[in-house]
């Protein structure tokens, strides 16, 4: 869609939002006060956003919706406050961060809206199911809209990114379901709120809020942590490239292939991680080489690298991918070699692609044929026909 | 018997016999919470006791606290202190107490833990009301378990302190200190607990299990930050290792360094996060060397000028690379600052300001480096005794070490009783001057 085109799209639908959101509220008897406090409650939701285990950032919206759905009177007051904080949220943002609307926004918010108004239908029947005992019946309802929430948040994203064809389903609903601890700490601390509100009033914000701020610090300290876990090995991952013993850029190359390959095969999130760690470290056994000027054997280079990862503990499955990255998947006259998994084939085949590419200037066709006359032994052919879908779809090789 | 077991016997005696004291008579005077929630809270005392996660300078975190608040309040003003006395129990012993079948511990636990949740539930129960809980009376309660959680923070930590003062015979704890850090948070937890008390009196049993999933949550969080920092670190440490196993004579050099740098801060007043800096500073402090070929760094005796330089190029190349790690961004400052000399000279990494001293880390670190350089066996020559190694470190206190930082080092290594060096002065005339010209290039 045209740059200008998809701006006057996004602009009609704000119009919209607010023009229904407003219709829905005409006539629901709550005052202005009242109903700019939810506005601006659902608002201030949707811009605040915790980073999420799968490195993405999940908002706050979900949760103010369920407490909007167990404490406003009516499904129609509730999509019309959820609408007008949208729209006042998209215009915060539109005004400080200059951030275009994108189609997975639109995709998620009328999700969404669509999971609050299955969960207010089911409101009346699971409170019901709990005769006597209103309380239990919301506790239910948080379960609920948890669960509803969750399968349309993996919903959306699997539609925002697998058309683009870089990753596959399994990826990521994998990455989704990595996310369930912010999920869980969301709607709990939001049942709690919609339960505690009704009895103690304004207490209720700190019970539920300070419990969902400690996690949301957790969160935040997760993945920071985990970044910058990653800047370090980044940084290590270089230490042969300042020495002079391996070509600028060849970890970092071989990273982003082998784990862009890794995701298009639907490999689980962590094993991705693991694997981008070992495609970065692969070469690092070139800093215990004595002269720079003699170039030892590569199984070689593989060992002593492993063995130096091997020293940290965190990273020893790191160290069993470099260990094995070097060797054939199989030999002359025996069946392939189940001892060398999928991780180290991927490196192999990125790495020497990467060579071939940055040290011998091949371009994708050559370095590509390159790994086709090795594939008896070296490479594996279905890791190498993975390399050319990949370089397909990222525009590298044409079709 | 042991000196050791006796002093174990009396601090178990001691805090067992209080304990048990102080239950017998609170049995007498109030009322014990026969309730289910007596069982859920002392299970859920033990649950996350078990799961604390190390902090930082062996300070654990869990919201433990939190949970005898709790209790406290929802047994009410004649139980609050019985009831959270014994829920404590549940936390004494530990999964690994019982596999290594240690009594010590989980002695001194039980007793540390009823004596400080007792008076903790003492303070509360004045805070409670006498008859039916009204929303009038939350914020009492906040305030109350605010300095109920505060009294049980200040009471454990003075308990550990004198049990691993008497046991250990470490004088170097200064719990008051540490107490500082911990207040806000410990208020914190304390007023939630009560609040969340208040909850649970008011509208039900149905917000315990969100409360407790949401701090679940958020403390498994923090545990795999905990776990992921240490991987930060080990991971450094591990790297620098195994290039240094590679090398017979600078083998163990950073880890020495690294606890050498560790006693002289924390003998210097450093704490926490601070304390850490220093450590990991002192682990990297030489990793600008595994990107110099290792026949450089394995040269006999001292460099030539343009291989100093061709090294030292080396050595800011890597500065560049982890200063672009945010995490490790002040200790390379640190690292590359303790090349300078206390008065201002000598090399300058990013962390040197001509004319000007390092940081104050980067000046421990200095210490520690040049000491182990001296009692360390190198290519040229044999390790010098520990009386020489210290008697140069004072000779050169105010030019190139800073006099603090030197008599701080010596004060922490002596109560540490550990040796370093050559154990003989046999050391010849030759190897005294290779020491000099070692420390020079240092």
């Amino acid at each position: 869609m045209p740059k200008r085109m998809g701006r006057f799209f996004s602009v009609l639908l704000w119009v919209a939002a607010v023009a229904v959101g407003t219709g829905l509220l005409v006539n629901s008897g709550r005052t202005i006060v009242g109903i700019s406090a939810w506005v601006g409650t659902m608002a201030l939701a949707n811009l605040i956003r915790v980073p999420s285990p799968s490195g993405g950032r999940i908002s706050l919206i979900g949760g103010a919706g369920l407490v909007g759905v167990v404490l406003l009177d009516s499904v129609l007051m509730l999509a019309g406050v959820f609408l007008l904080g949208l729209a006042l949220a998209r215009l915060v943002s539109a005004l400080w961060q200059s951030q275009p609307s994108t189609d997975s926004d639109l995709l998620g918010t009328v999700a969404g809206l669509g999971v609050l108004i299955l969960v207010e239908v089911a409101d009346e029947w699971i409170t019901g199911s709990f005769d006597g005992e209103p309380q239990w019946g919301t506790l239910g309802l948080v379960l609920f809209a948890g669960f509803a929430w969750f399968i349309a948040d993996a919903f959306v994203r699997i539609l925002g990114a697998v058309p683009v064809g870089k990753t596959s389903i399994r990826y990521v609903w994998l990455t989704a379901l990595e996310d369930w601890p912010v999920m869980v700490a969301l709607f709990a601390s939001a049942g709690l709120f919609a339960l505690a509100e009704p009895v103690i009033g304004w207490w209720a914000l700190p019970v539920a809020g300070v419990p969902y701020a400690i996690s949301h610090v957790s969160f935040t300290l997760l993945a920071g942590t985990r970044r910058t876990y990653g800047q370090m090995i980044r940084a290590l991952s270089r230490l042969p490239e300042v020495a002079g013993l391996s070509p600028d850029g060849h970890a970092a190359g071989t990273a982003l292939l082998a784990s862009t390959m890794a995701r298009s095969m639907g490999m689980h999130p962590d094993d991705v991680t693991r694997l981008e760690y070992a495609a970065l470290l692969h070469d690092i056994g070139r800093i215990t080489v004595e002269d720079p000027s003699e170039e030892p054997e590569h199984s070689d280079l593989a060992r002593w690298g492993a063995e130096i990862i091997r020293q940290a503990p965190y990273l020893s499955v790191v160290a069993d991918h470099v260990d094995k990255h070097d060797d054939p998947y199989r030999r002359p006259g025996e069946e392939d070699d189940p001892s060398i998994g999928l991780e180290p084939r991927i490196i192999k085949v990125a790495s020497t692609f990467d060579r071939a590419n940055r040290i011998h200037g091949m371009d994708a066709v050559e370095a590509l044929e390159v790994l086709h006359r090795r594939t008896a032994y070296d490479f594996d052919p279905a890791v190498v026909a993975q390399l050319r879908s990949v370089l397909r779809r990222s525009g590298r090789l044409s079709a | 018997m042991s000196p050791s077991l006796r002093s174990r016997l009396l601090i178990a005696g001691m805090y067992g016999i209080a304990a048990a004291a102080l239950l017998a008579v609170l049995a007498v005077k109030t009322t014990f919470p026969f309730q289910w929630e007596w069982l859920f809270f002392g299970v859920a005392f033990g649950a996350f006791q078990s799961l604390a996660v190390e902090v930082n300078d062996r300070l654990r975190a869990s919201p433990t606290v939190m949970i005898v608040m709790t209790a406290a309040v929802i047994f009410g003003r004649d139980s609050a202190a019985i009831g959270a006395a014994t829920i404590v129990i549940f936390g004494a012993i530990t999964p690994i107490d019982l596999k290594e079948r240690r009594w010590f511990q989980p002695l001194v636990n039980a007793g540390q833990f009823v004596l400080s949740a007792a008076l903790a539930g003492a303070v509360i129960s004045v805070a409670l009301p006498t008859g039916a809980f009204e929303t009038s009376d939350i914020g009492r309660v906040a305030l109350g378990s605010a300095i109920g959680a505060l009294l049980y923070g200040a009471a454990n930590l003075s308990l550990v302190t004198l049990a691993v003062r008497t046991v250990f015979r470490k004088s170097n704890l200064k719990p008051w200190a540490r107490m500082r850090s911990l207040v806000p948070s410990q208020a914190l937890m304390g007023s939630l607990g009560g609040l969340l008390g208040a909850t649970y009196l008011m509208v039900g049993p149905v917000t315990l299990p969100l409360i407790f999933t949401v701090f679940l949550v958020g403390h498994l969080s923090m545990r795999a930050v905990s776990q992921l920092r240490e991987a930060h670190e080990s991971t450094l440490g591990g790297f620098i290792k195994a290039l240094e196993a590679k090398d017979l004579y600078t083998r163990g050099h950073t880890e020495r360094v690294a606890y050498f740098s560790q006693i002289t801060a924390e003998e210097m007043g450093f704490r926490g996060d601070a304390l850490d800096r220093v450590r990991i500073a002192a682990l990297i402090h030489d990793i600008g060397k595994l990107a110099v070929p290792r026949t450089l760094i394995r040269k006999k005796g001292p460099l030539s000028e343009e291989e100093y330089q061709h090294m030292q190029e080396h050595a800011h190349l890597v500065e560049d690379i982890l200063n672009e790690v945010e995490f490790l961004a002040p200790m390379v400052e640190i690292a590359s600052g303790h090349h300078s000399r206390f008065d201002g000279g000598g090399y300058g990494g990013t962390g040197h300001r001509s004319g000007e001293p390092p940081v104050l880390e980067s000046r421990i670190l200095a210490v520690a480096d040049a000491f182990d350089a001296m009692t360390s066996t190198r290519s040229y020559r044999l390790a010098l005794t520990q009386e020489y190694a210290i008697a140069e470190l004072r000779r050169s206190a105010g030019s190139q070490f800073d006099p603090d930082c030197v008599e701080a080092f010596v004060r922490a290594l002596a109560a540490t009783g550990e040796r370093y060096g050559s154990p003989s002065l046999d050391n010849d005339d030759e190897a005294r001057r290779g020491a000099e010209q070692e420390a020079h290039i240092a």
